[in-house]
C-alpha cells in the first residue's frame, strides 16, 4: 500500500510541472482602472489603466491603453511591457464615474466569469479619471495602488464607505429585492480620499451620498457596529457621537397588498465625546434635549436618503427583502420592485441614548 | 481474492467517497436552477428516498446472508448464465465508460479553473494509471485507501465556518420552489448526485459478517446528505438566488472567497484534494465492472482492468468540450440510476422466489 501511495504522490506532483509560471517574468497586476472616453476621436471607447509592482525598483508601473472591450486590453497592454501581465493577483478595480453612469455589469461580468480572478476583488468608483489617479506621483505614497486598497479596507471598517467586491456587487445586482452600492473615492491634492457612497439602479450609478449621509446610510443597513458620527445639528451646534451599539429593525405591514408600511427603527447607544453649542451637557434635562436634537437630525437625514431613493426608484437598502418576505410570489412579481418604492410609506424612528459624556464635568 | 474480507465500518468511507463526485461543486447551482427559491429543502426528501433504496439493498444482504449477487441471479436457472453473459459484458463496459467520463469531466473542470495549459487526455491517462493500481490491489486496499483519503479531504467541511458571519437568512425569502425550471427533472438530477451507494451490492461477499454491519452504509449516506445540505444552505444564504442560478460552480466561488493571511488561493488546494475523492469514485466503478466481467472470462485481473480502462478511454476519446462531457455524463448517470433502481428490485424478486420454492 505504501508503494501505491508513493506512486500516487509522485504522479500527482509530476502534473504540477506542466503549467509553469516563473515569478520574475510576470507582472502581477494589482489595480485596474476603467473609464470611458468622453471626447476626441476615441469617443465612446474604453481607457484601461493597469498598475503592477516592479520588484527591481520597488515602485509601481502603470500602463494605459484605449480599447473597445475590457478583455482586449490585456493583449495590448502586454505588448507595452517586458513583463507577462497576469490577473491572478488583482486586488481592486477602479471605475470612472462617467463609465459607472453608463453601466458596469459588462465589465464585472467579465471578471466574475474569469476563473483566475477572485470574487474578493474590490470595486470602487473614481470621481474624475482612474488613469490620473494611478499614474500621478504622490509625495506621501510609494505605491498608490496599495494605498487605495488599504484605504478602502480601513474606511469600510469605519463605516464611511461600503466594502464592495465583485461577489457582493453581483449578488445585489442580480437580486431583485436590492440595488447595489459602491464606494466613491477621489484624488485630492496630496493623496487619495474616500468620498461616500454611490447608489446604483441595476448597474448604473444614479445618485451619490456624501460622507455624513453615508454614515447614516450604514445605520439603516444595520451594518454600522462601531465608530463615530459627526452631527451638525445647526450652525452653532455640533456633536461628535461615538457609539457602542446600534440596533436596527425593519417591520413591514401590508394592508390588502396596496398599502405597504415599512417601519424602520434605529436604536443608538453611545458616548458624547465632543459638543459645541449652547447647551450644558452636564445637565440631565439638557442631555435629553441633545438626544432629541440628534434624533431629529438623524430622522431628517434618513428622510433625505429615502427621498433620493424614491426619486430614482432604487432600493439600495434592501427594503425589498423584507417586503418580499411578507408577500406571496405572484404579488411580489406584480409589485415590480424597486420601481414601486414610492408607493411604500417608510417611517423612520430613531432613539438615541447618551450613556456618558466623558471625563470632564 | 474471494476470501478477502473487510470490517463493515469501512463501508462508511466507501459509501461516502463513492457518492461524492464532481457534482458537489455545482450542486447548489443545480438545485437553484431546478427548484428555485428554497430548493435546498428538496435534499431532505430525496435523501430519505435514497435511504429507503439503501434499505432495500440491506434487505437483500440479510436475506441472502452475504451471498454474491451474481450467485443469487444465476441460482435462478442453471442455463441463466448463457443469457446473462452479454448482459454482464455490456454492464462492465458501461461502468468503465462511466468512470472514465467522470474522470474526464473532473479533469476538464480542473483544466478550466487552474491548469489551462494541461492536456486533458494526458491527465485522464494519469488518473487511469492510478485507478489501475488501486483496482488491481483488491477491495481491501481500496477500502483502506478510501479511509486515508477521507481523512485527508474531510476537514474541508470546517472551512465553511468561515461563512457564518456573512450568512444571511434574509436571502432565503419565504417563497417555496418558485421560479423553478423542470422540477421533476431536478428530482432525478438530485437523485443522481447521491448515486454511488449501489456499489455496495457487489461487495456482499467481501464484508465480514457482523451484526448490524450494514448500518455503516446508512451512516455514509447520511454524512453525504449532511455535507450536501450544509453547503447548499450556506450557498443560499451567501448568494442571491438569481446569482446562484448563474454561477456554474458555486462551491468553487465560495472557497475562492476565503482569504487567510498565511495562504493564497486556498481553492486550488481544496480542488486538488477533491481529486482523491473522485479517484475513489472511479476506482469503485471500475472495480464493480471488473468483478462483473470476471463472471464471464477467466483472465487475470490486470488484463481485465487494462482492457476495461482501454475500452473506456477509447470510447470517450471524442468527447472533449464541456457541453459534450456534460451531455455524456448526464446520459450515463441516468442509465446508472435505472440500474441502481432495477437491479435491487430484480434481486429482491429472485430472493423471494427462492425462499418460496425452498419452503
Amino acid at each position: 500500500m505504501t508503494r501505491i501511495l508513493m506512486i500516487i504522490l509522485i504522479l500527482l506532483m509530476q502534473s504540477g510541472c506542466k503549467d509553469q509560471k516563473i515569478v520574475e517574468e510576470l507582472g502581477f497586476i494589482h489595480t485596474i482602472g476603467y473609464e470611458s472616453i468622453e471626447e476626441g476621436e476615441d469617443i465612446g471607447k474604453l481607457k484601461v489603466t493597469v498598475s503592477f509592482p516592479v520588484a527591481e525598483t520597488l515602485k509601481q508601473q502603470t500602463n494605459t491603453i484605449v480599447v473597445d472591450t475590457p478583455r482586449e486590453s490585456m493583449i495590448f497592454l502586454n505588448q507595452k511591457t517586458n513583463k507577462n501581465l497576469v490577473l491572478g493577483q488583482v486586488r481592486s478595480i477602479l471605475i470612472g464615474e462617467k463609465l459607472a453612469e453608463k453601466g458596469v455589469w459588462d465589465l464585472i461580468d467579465t471578471f466574475y466569469r474569469d476563473p483566475v480572478l477572485r470574487p474578493t476583488v474590490k470595486l470602487s468608483i473614481v470621481k474624475s479619471s482612474p488613469q490620473q489617479m494611478l499614474s500621478k506621483d504622490y509625495p506621501n505614497y510609494q505605491m498608490v495602488d496599495t494605498v487605495i486598497e488599504e484605504l478602502l479596507t480601513k474606511e469600510a471598517r469605519l463605516n464611511t464607505i461600503p466594502e464592495m467586491d465583485i461577489h457582493k456587487f453581483a449578488k445585489d445586482y442580480l437580486d431583485d429585492a436590492i440595488d447595489p452600492i459602491a464606494p466613491i473615492i477621489l484624488q485630492s491634492e496630496d493623496g487619495i480620499m474616500s468620498e461616500g457612497i454611490g447608489l446604483f439602479s441595476n448597474d448604473q450609478l444614479k445618485a451619490f451620498l456624501p460622507k455624513i449621509k453615508a454614515s447614516v446610510f450604514f445605520l439603516l443597513t444595520g451594518e454600522f457596529k462601531e465608530g463615530n458620527l459627526l452631527i451638525k445639528i445647526n450652525k452653532e451646534e455640533k456633536v461628535l457621537f461615538s457609539f457602542l451599539k446600534n440596533k436596527r429593525s425593519i417591520k413591514v405591514g401590508l394592508n390588502n397588498n396596496e398599502d405597504i408600511d415599512v417601519n424602520l427603527s434605529i436604536d443608538l447607544k453611545g458616548f458624547l465625546l465632543e459638543y459645541q453649542g449652547e447647551k450644558d451637557i452636564n445637565n440631565e434635562k439638557q442631555i435629553a434635549e441633545v438626544e432629541g436634537d440628534i434624533q431629529e437630525y438623524l430622522e431628517n437625514e434618513i428622510n433625505e436618503i429615502l427621498e433620493i431613493m424614491k426619486e430614482h426608484q432604487i432600493d439600495n437598502l434592501g427594503l425589498g427583502k423584507y417586503i418580499k418576505r411578507k408577500m406571496d410570489y405572484q404579488t411580489w412579481k406584480n409589485l415590480d420592485w424597486p420601481k414601486s418604492i414610492d408607493r411604500v410609506n417608510i417611517n423612520p424612528t430613531v432613539t438615541v441614548t447618551i450613556i456618558d459624556t466623558g471625563l470632564i464635568k | 481474492m474471494q476470501n478477502e474480507k473487510f470490517k463493515p465500518f469501512y463501508l462508511f468511507f466507501i459509501t461516502y467517497m463513492t457518492q461524492m463526485g464532481i457534482v458537489f461543486f455545482s450542486l447548489p447551482n443545480i438545485i437553484a436552477n431546478h427548484f428555485g427559491y428554497n430548493g435546498w429543502i428538496m435534499i431532505i426528501p430525496i435523501s430519505v428516498v435514497v435511504l429507503i433504496h439503501i434499505g432495500l439493498i440491506a434487505t437483500i444482504y440479510s436475506f441472502n446472508k452475504g451471498e454474491s449477487i451474481f450467485q443469487t441471479i444465476e441460482s435462478l436457472n442453471s442455463k441463466a448464465k448463457m443469457i446473462l453473459m452479454p448482459l454482464y459484458i455490456s454492464l462492465s463496459i458501461f461502468w468503465s465508460i462511466l468512470s472514465v467520463t467522470i474522470a474526464k469531466h473532473y479533469v476538464h473542470v480542473m483544466k478550466f479553473l487552474y491548469f489551462p495549459q494541461t492536456d486533458i487526455q494526458w491527465f485522464v491517462l494519469l488518473t487511469l494509471i492510478l485507478t489501475f493500481y488501486l483496482v488491481t490491489r483488491g477491495i481491501i486496499t481500496i477500502a483502506h485507501i478510501s479511509t486515508i483519503f477521507f481523512f485527508l479531504s474531510a476537514p474541508i467541511i470546517f472551512l465553511f465556518l468561515y461563512f457564518v458571519p456573512d450568512f444571511s437568512f434574509l436571502q432565503f425569502s419565504t417563497f417555496l420552489f418558485n421560479e423553478n425550471k423542470d422540477f421533476y427533472g431536478g428530482i432525478i438530477e438530485l437523485y443522481t448526485a447521491f448515486l454511488g451507494f449501489e456499489v455496495i451490492l457487489f461487495m456482499f461477499p467481501y464484508i465480514s459478517k457482523e451484526k448490524s454491519g450494514f448500518k455503516y452504509v446508512f451512516w455514509g449516506h447520511l454524512y453525504t446528505s449532511f455535507v450536501y445540505f450544509i453547503v447548499t444552505i450556506i450557498c443560499y444564504g451567501f448568494n442571491s438566488i438569481q446569482q446562484l442560478t448563474r454561477v456554474v460552480y458555486p462551491i468553487v466561488n465560495l472557497v475562492k472567497y476565503i482569504e487567510f493571511d498565511f495562504i493564497e488561493r486556498l481553492d486550488s488546494i481544496i480542488f486538488i484534494l477533491f481529486y482523491l475523492k473522485v479517484l475513489i469514485t472511479i476506482t469503485m466503478y471500475v472495480w464493480i465492472s471488473l468483478i462483473t466481467l470476471k463472471r464471464v472470462v477467466k483472465w487475470s485481473d490486470n488484463l481485465i482492468v487494462f482492457l476495461l480502462l482501454g475500452v473506456g478511454y477509447l470510447s470517450t476519446l471524442a468527447f472533449v468540450t464541456k457541453k459534450e462531457l456534460i451531455f455524456l455524463l448526464s446520459a450515463l448517470t441516468k442509465v446508472q440510476l435505472l440500474i441502481s433502481v432495477f437491479l435491487p428490485l430484480l434481486l429482491l424478486i429472485i430472493t423471494f422466489k427462492k425462499r418460496r420454492s425452498n419452503d
